[in-house]
C-alpha cells in the first residue's frame, strides 16, 4: 500500500495550532512527516536526497509555530518552513482576522544560508531567505470569535520509488464560511528532474488577501521558486482545474550553470493534485467530493477568488495508520457537487517528458533568425536559400523532394 | 519521406486567392486521400473546396468535416467541422460540432455548434490585392502523427500572419484536431477536437506558451489550452463533473512565447530546427534531432 490518504479530526476546542501537545495538530503532523521521511529516505533512488526536520513545533520557544524542512540535495540543499505566529501581549494581529496582516509565512531558502540557533522565536535565522504571506486557519479555537472551530488533517502520501509524494491540507470545520481557512502544501518528485519540488496553495478568500501559490524545485542543481504556469494553462472559464501540467523553468536559476544550451525537463504538477478555479461554478463551499467509477476526487482548498486545489483518490485507496489517525471517508463533511472540469495531465507512460529548449540570442550564438533583418533573412534557412541563389531554390515540383516551388508568380528571383 | 514541405510564396503581382486556396486544396486533397486510407476511424472529407472561379466578394475556402467513430450520447456520430473562408478582405474561421445534417446555418443543437460559447468564430484582415505572401503548406503521414498544416504571413506584424489550416492527430486521443490561426494581433487559434474521457467536444483558442516576458522558450510537446464546454451534451443543469485529457500536437509542432514571429527560423542547441508560422507561436519542425545532418529526417536540403 503505497498510496495513501488518511485524516485526523481536531474538534472545537481542542484544536491548537500554537501547542506542543503530542496529540496536537502540529507534532501529529510532524510525526507524519518522518515517517514518511524515514521510508523514501530508505529508498536506494533517494540516498542523494533524503528529507529532514531542521524545526517543529516541538522547537518553539516564543510564539511562533510551524515546521522548517530540508530537502535533501547533492549540490544545494534547500529548506522549506511554514510559520505562524501566535497573538501576543504585544498586539500580534489575530491570524485571519483582517485581510491586511498575515502573521503566516511560507518560506525558501538554500540550507547553506541558515543559523541553526534559537532565534525567531526557536525557528533559527537565515542570511537569504525567500517568504510569502500566507493565512492559516484561526490558530486557536479557545480565542473569542474562534471557539466553534475545529479543524481536520489530511494526508496524503505515496511511498513509490519515482512517485513519492507528501501532502498535507489542514481544513477547518465549524463556524461560518467567513471564519474557514484551508491549506495545503506537498512535496513531489518530478520526472526526469533531480531533487524535490514544492507546492504551496493557500486560497485567497474574502477575509484573507494572502493567496499563495507557490513553487519550488530544482532547475539543473539550483533551488529557487518557480514560475507557476497554472493560469496559462487554464481556459478561464472559471470551472476548470488541472493536473499535471508542466510549468517550466526558472531562466534566471540556468543561466549561471551554463544550461541554457540543453533542454532542461519540464517541471509537471504532482498527478494526484488538482488546482485551478472553481469560482463560477462546483462546490459552493469547502468540502467539494466528487464520486466517479474509478475513484473518488476531495476538495482540499475552497472555492476561492484564486486557487482551489483538490485530491485525486483512486479506487481502492486506503491506509494502514494507526487510530486517531483514520479513513477520510468516515468524515462526515464531504458534499457531492457537480459542474466541474478535471483535466489529467499526459497519461503515464503516453509521452516521454520533452523539455523546454531555451534560445539564447548571444551574439556568438544566434539561433533566431527572424524573417525580417539582413543578416537574418541571408542566414534563414529557408528563404535565405530561395532569396539569394542564383538558382532560385527548389526543384519546382520533379518530386526529388527538395523544396518545390511554383514557377510562375515568383517573388525572388525576378524572371528566373 | 512521410513529411513535406512545400514553399507557395508568391509575388502577388500577378496571382488571386482562389489560385492559392486551389493549389493548397490539391495537395490537401491528396494528403487526405492517404490519410483516411491510414486513419480508418474517422473519415476526413473537404464538404467545400475552394471555388476557382470566386470573385472577390466570393466566400472562398474550405469546409473540412470529420466524421469520428465514437458517438454524441444521441448516438449520432460526432462530426468535427471547420469553416475557413476569405470573405471579402476578411478571412473567416468557424470551428464546430456538427450533430446533424444539413448545416442550418446558426449556433444550434441541432446542427451545427461551437466548442464553447468563447470558441466560436474568428477573423482577421486580409489584403487581396496584390496578394504577395511567404506561405508553406505541409504535411505527414507518419502514423500517429500525421498532419496537414497551410500558413502564411504577408507582412511582419501578426494581423497578416495566419494558419489557415491545421489538422492534425491529437498525440493523447488519436482523434483528428481541426484547427486554424487567425490573422489577428489578438486572437490565437480556434480548434476542435474530441475528448474520449468526458465524452464531449472539446476546443481550443490558445496554445499554451510561456509568459513573452522571459527568455524565448520552445515548449514540447505542443499542447492546446482546454476549453472545456458551457453547453455540454447534458441537457440538465445539474451536469455532472467530467474528467478530461489535454490536447497535444503531434511531435512536430512545439511552441515559443513570441508573437509576430512567422517565419522565424529557431535552431536550438539539440539539433532541431523549427520554422514559426502564423501570428501565435506556432513552430513546425524542419529538422529532426536524431537525423541531424541533413538525413531523412529533413525537410530542407
Amino acid at each position: 500500500m503505497t498510496y495513501q490518504v488518511f485524516c485526523q479530526v481536531f474538534p472545537a476546542g481542542s484544536w491548537k495550532w500554537t501547542s506542543k501537545d503530542p496529540s496536537g495538530v502540529g507534532m501529529r503532523l510532524d510525526g507524519a512527516f518522518r515517517a514518511f521521511a524515514a521510508t523514501v529516505n530508505a529508498l536506494p533512488g533517494n540516498a542523494d536526497t533524503p528529507l529532514s526536520v531542521i524545526r517543529s513545533h516541538a522547537d518553539a520557544t516564543a510564539n511562533r509555530w510551524g515546521y522548517t524542512w530540508q530537502l535533501g540535495h547533492p549540490i544545494e540543499p534547500a529548506h522549506l518552513w511554514f510559520h505562524v505566529e501566535s497573538p501576543t501581549a504585544s498586539g500580534v494581529t489575530l491570524q485571519g482576522d483582517t485581510q491586511t496582516y498575515s502573521s503566516g509565512q511560507f518560506g525558501s531558502a538554500k540550507a547553506s544560508t541558515f543559523s541553526s540557533n534559537t532565534s525567531n522565536g526557536g525557528y533559527g535565522s537565515y542570511s537569504n531567505s525567500v517568504a510569502n504571506s500566507a493565512g492559516l486557519a484561526y490558530i486557536d479555537s479557545t480565542i473569542t470569535g474562534a471557539t466553534s472551530i475545529g479543524a481536520i488533517l489530511l494526508i496524503a502520501q505515496d511511498t513509490t520509488p519515482g512517485r513519492e509524494f507528501f501532502c498535507w491540507a489542514l481544513k477547518t470545520t465549524g463556524g461560518n464560511d467567513e471564519l474557514h481557512r484551508d491549506c495545503c502544501h506537498a512535496l513531489y518528485r518530478s520526472p526526469g528532474t533531480k531533487g524535490w519540488c514544492s507546492l504551496a496553495v493557500f486560497p485567497r478568500t474574502s477575509r484573507q488577501s494572502y493567496e499563495t501559490v507557490a513553487l519550488h524545485g530544482y532547475s539543473g542543481n539550483r533551488f529557487g521558486s518557480l514560475p507557476p504556469a497554472i493560469s496559462a494553462s487554464l481556459h478561464s472559464n472559471g470551472h476548470q482545474l488541472r493536473s499535471g501540467i508542466a510549468i517550466g523553468h526558472y531562466d534566471l536559476v540556468l543561466d549561471p550553470q551554463g544550461l541554457l544550451d540543453s533542454p532542461p525537463p519540464l517541471i509537471q504538477l504532482p498527478a494526484p493534485l488538482f488546482i485551478g478555479s472553481t469560482t463560477i461554478r462546483g462546490a459552493s463551499t469547502h468540502f467539494g467530493k466528487v464520486t466517479r467509477p474509478d475513484g473518488v476526487m476531495l476538495q482540499l482548498g475552497q472555492r476561492s477568488l484564486a486557487h482551489d486545489i483538490w485530491l485525486w483518490l483512486p479506487s481502492g485507496t486506503s491506509h494502514s495508520q494507526a487510530s486517531p489517525w483514520m479513513s477520510v471517508f468516515a468524515l462526515s463533511y464531504w458534499r457531492e457537487c457537480n459542474e466541474l472540469h478535471f483535466i489529467s495531465g499526459l497519461p503515464p507512460g503516453g509521452l516521454p517528458p520533452v523539455g523546454l529548449q531555451l534560445v539564447t540570442g548571444t551574439a556568438d550564438f544566434i539561433r533566431n533568425f527572424p524573417p525580417m533583418s539582413a543578416a537574418g533573412t541571408r542566414q534563414h534557412p529557408q528563404q535565405g536559400t530561395l532569396l539569394f541563389s542564383s538558382a532560385g531554390g527548389g526543384d519546382g515540383g520533379d518530386g526529388s523532394g527538395a523544396l518545390a516551388r511554383p514557377t510562375t508568380g515568383l517573388l525572388w528571383p525576378r524572371g528566373a | 519521406m512521410n513529411r513535406t514541405l512545400i514553399d507557395i510564396s508568391r509575388l502577388g503581382t500577378d496571382t488571386t486567392w482562389p489560385a492559392v486556396a486551389v493549389e493548397v486544396n490539391s495537395y490537401l486533397q491528396n494528403w487526405l486521400t492517404a490519410a483516411n486510407a491510414q486513419v480508418s476511424q474517422h473519415q476526413l472529407r473537404i464538404a467545400t473546396a475552394p471555388n476557382p472561379n470566386a470573385t472577390a466578394t466570393d466566400s472562398c475556402g474550405w469546409r473540412i468535416e470529420a466524421t469520428l467513430a465514437q458517438s454524441t450520447p444521441a448516438g449520432v456520430p460526432a462530426v468535427l467541422l471547420l469553416e475557413v473562408f476569405l470573405t471579402g478582405t476578411t478571412l473567416q474561421i468557424r470551428p464546430g460540432i456538427g450533430n446533424s445534417e444539413p448545416f442550418v446555418g446558426a449556433d444550434s443543437q441541432q446542427g451545427w455548434v461551437y466548442p464553447a460559447a468563447d470558441v466560436g468564430t474568428s477573423s482577421g484582415a486580409w489584403s487581396t490585392t496584390p496578394l504577395p505572401f511567404t506561405a508553406q503548406v505541409g504535411w505527414s503521414l507518419t502514423p500517429g502523427a500525421e498532419y496537414f498544416v497551410f500558413a502564411y504571413s504577408q507582412h511582419r506584424f501578426s494581423n497578416r500572419q495566419a494558419v489557415p489550416l491545421l489538422i492534425a492527430r491529437d498525440q493523447v486521443s488519436g482523434h483528428w484536431i481541426l484547427a486554424a490561426s487567425p490573422p489577428s494581433t489578438s486572437d490565437g487559434l480556434r480548434a476542435v477536437s474530441w475528448n474520449v474521457r468526458s465524452g464531449q467536444p472539446s476546443g481550443s483558442r490558445s496554445l499554451l506558451r510561456e509568459p513573452t516576458s522571459t527568455t524565448v522558450q520552445i515548449r514540447r510537446p505542443a499542447e492546446l489550452v482546454l476549453v472545456t464546454t458551457d453547453w455540454s451534451y447534458y441537457e440538465s443543469a445539474n451536469e455532472p463533473a467530467q474528467f478530461w485529457e489535454p490536447l497535444i500536437l503531434p511531435p512536430d509542432f512545439a511552441s515559443v512565447n513570441l508573437s509576430s514571429a512567422a517565419m522565424s527560423y529557431y535552431k536550438p542547441a539539440d539539433g532541431n530546427e523549427w520554422l514559426a508560422i502564423g501570428g501565435h507561436g506556432l513552430l513546425l519542425r524542419t529538422k529532426e534531432a536524431t537525423t541531424a545532418q541533413g538525413g531523412q529526417g529533413g525537410l530542407l536540403p
